[in-house]
């Protein structure tokens, strides 16, 4: 038996969207249609993200992790909100990610030279909060969750990191000559009294406009450069815990449990051969004391530990590659209705910016339960604010 | 009220904060006069580095005007912090601290004026 299955997703909080999902023995729909929106970081922001989508698809989410997989973390924003289409097994998801550090606030307040030379400090202005909601179906009893997070990741090399890339590239030399460069008119004789700082933005904005233009193009020449690696060598780790409850508000509310997930990216980059033509992923998540579902419905409670790991080796370049996935996923297919591969190979084709096309064949867990199955998924993914200028 | 200096003047640029700081500083001959000239200019470019140091060329000495730009623009944060030091002495009584998180283009371009007399 052969069976296809279409996918529109999009990006939750990575952390969140597992417990979302609900617990071990249950999983999300793979039907999604989502709508991410959200600032992004850095000067110029959208320029300055990587492309989220293309790690949506993952061996585990094919696992039925959740409607997002524990991916490894690329793409940061300030806020981010998402929304999740109704599925059979989820509906009215809601989720917002907050990266303090990058918002407004400033806080904790992060400095650029600090990011640039300290690990603790890009953790700390990459660690971002996290929130989600949603409601579920089980033994034909709704449910309310919700969901934590905390979650933090960083390039293994700073000089990968895009606010890196684009400070070490002297682009500061450019808007320099633009504000040099006009005929010099001569200052008025210094008035008396201490120097002021004096914010000459409203009569001079052409001035500026000009040198901001400069810089841009000299940030948009480094990442351009920078981009032509696709296979970044970066890790990241989440925790996450939630609660559920009937959404009559008939039972107590019980904890979902502890989710932590981490995941590594490696772009070989001791190897020159591959080191611009492969990645190998690696995610673990562990999740501990999740009620499994039925025992909410039926009693008494039951929990439960999950450990799911998954592995993918890609190779190809920054608009196409190839892959191939495993993972050991043994959940028990009788409650989770997301397609289950243990072990898969396919394509990732980036359609235009932001828009990626994942295809995937392999063995999967019969819904049923019984045995396995050859499986096929065809997943398109958006991040809209990847390509959306603001 | 001048800073006093030795030729060549040293510039050093404090920054701090999440936004990007690109400075420069323009050195006039006789400001206010038609003879006005400007004789030196000087950028700091070093985006990254927490403190910059920057000569001017050798002027001799004389009094000089010196008008100093600062381009902010929000980075990994808008927030900025930046002192000048000429010769080791301090431009500004206080660091001076701001965001630019709040301005419309998320950048902002500010001005200082001061002479300097060289010995």
């Amino acid at each position: 038996m052969c069976r296809t299955t279409f996918r529109l997703s999009v990006v939750l909080p990575s952390a969140l969207a597992g417990l979302l999902a609900g617990t071990a023995a249950q999983a999300q729909s793979g039907l999604l249609s989502t709508i991410t929106e959200g600032a992004d970081i850095g000067n110029s922001v959208e320029k300055l993200l990587v492309d989220y989508a293309k790690a949506s698809v993952s061996a585990a989410s094919l696992a039925s992790v959740g409607g997002s997989a524990p991916t490894v973390v690329e793409n940061l924003r300030d806020v981010s909100v998402a929304l999740k289409g109704d599925t059979p097994l989820s509906r009215k998801v809601f989720a917002l990610s907050v990266t303090p550090s990058r918002t407004d606030l400033a806080f904790p307040r992060v400095s650029l030279s600090d990011y640039a030379t300290k690990m603790s400090s890009r953790l700390i202005a990459s660690t971002t909060l996290g929130y989600a909601q949603g409601e579920s179906t089980h033994e034909k009893v709704d449910f309310r969750r919700r969901a934590w997070s905390i979650e933090t990741s960083a390039f293994f090399d700073p000089g990968d990191d895009p606010v890196v890339v684009v400070a070490n590239r002297d682009c500061a030399k450019s808007a320099n000559d633009v504000l040099l460069a006009p005929p010099p008119t001569a200052p008025l004789p210094t008035a008396d009294g201490p120097p002021v700082l004096v914010n000459v933005t409203d009569t001079k904005t052409a001035l500026l406009k000009a040198a901001l233009k400069a810089y841009d193009n000299c940030a948009d020449r480094a990442l351009a450069e920078a981009n032509k690696r696709w296979n970044k060598s970066r890790w990241s780790v989440s925790i996450a815990t939630g609660w559920i409850q009937r959404a009559d508000g008939t039972g107590p509310s019980e904890r979902l449990g502890t989710t932590v997930a981490g995941g590594v990216v490696y772009g070989f980059d001791h190897m020159p051969a591959l080191r611009e033509k492969a990645a190998w992923t690696l995610l673990l998540r562990r999740s501990s004391g999740e009620p499994v579902l039925k025992s909410l419905v039926v009693g008494p409670l039951q929990t439960q530990g999950n450990t799911l790991w998954s592995t993918r080796l890609s190779g190809g370049s920054s608009t196409f590659r190839g892959v191939i996935e495993f993972s050991n996923k043994r959940q028990r297919a009788e409650t989770t209705s997301e397609l289950t591969f243990t072990r898969a190979f396919g394509i990732d084709l980036r359609v235009v910016d932001g828009l990626w096309l994942n295809l995937r064949s392999g063995k999967q867990r019969r819904i049923n339960g019984g045995g396995e199955e050859i499986g096929s998924l065809v997943t398109l993914s958006y991040s809209p604010s990847a390509t959306l200028k603001r | 009220m001048p800073v006093q200096a030795t030729n060549p003047i040293h510039f050093r640029l404090h920054r701090a904060g999440g936004a990007i700081i690109v400075a420069n500083a323009s050195l006039w001959i006789g400001a206010g006069t038609p003879a006005a000239r400007r004789v030196d200019a000087i950028a700091f470019n070093e985006v990254l580095q927490p403190s910059e140091s920057q000569s001017a060329k050798d002027l001799g000495g004389g009094t000089f005007t010196c008008v100093m730009q600062f381009m902010l623009r929000k980075d990994l944060n808008g927030r900025y912090e930046l002192n000048v030091d000429v010769d080791g002495t301090p431009v500004f009584n206080q660091t001076q601290v701001g965001d630019v998180s709040n301005e419309p283009l998320k950048a902002a371009l500010l001005e200082t004026q001061f002479d300097i007399i060289v010995t």
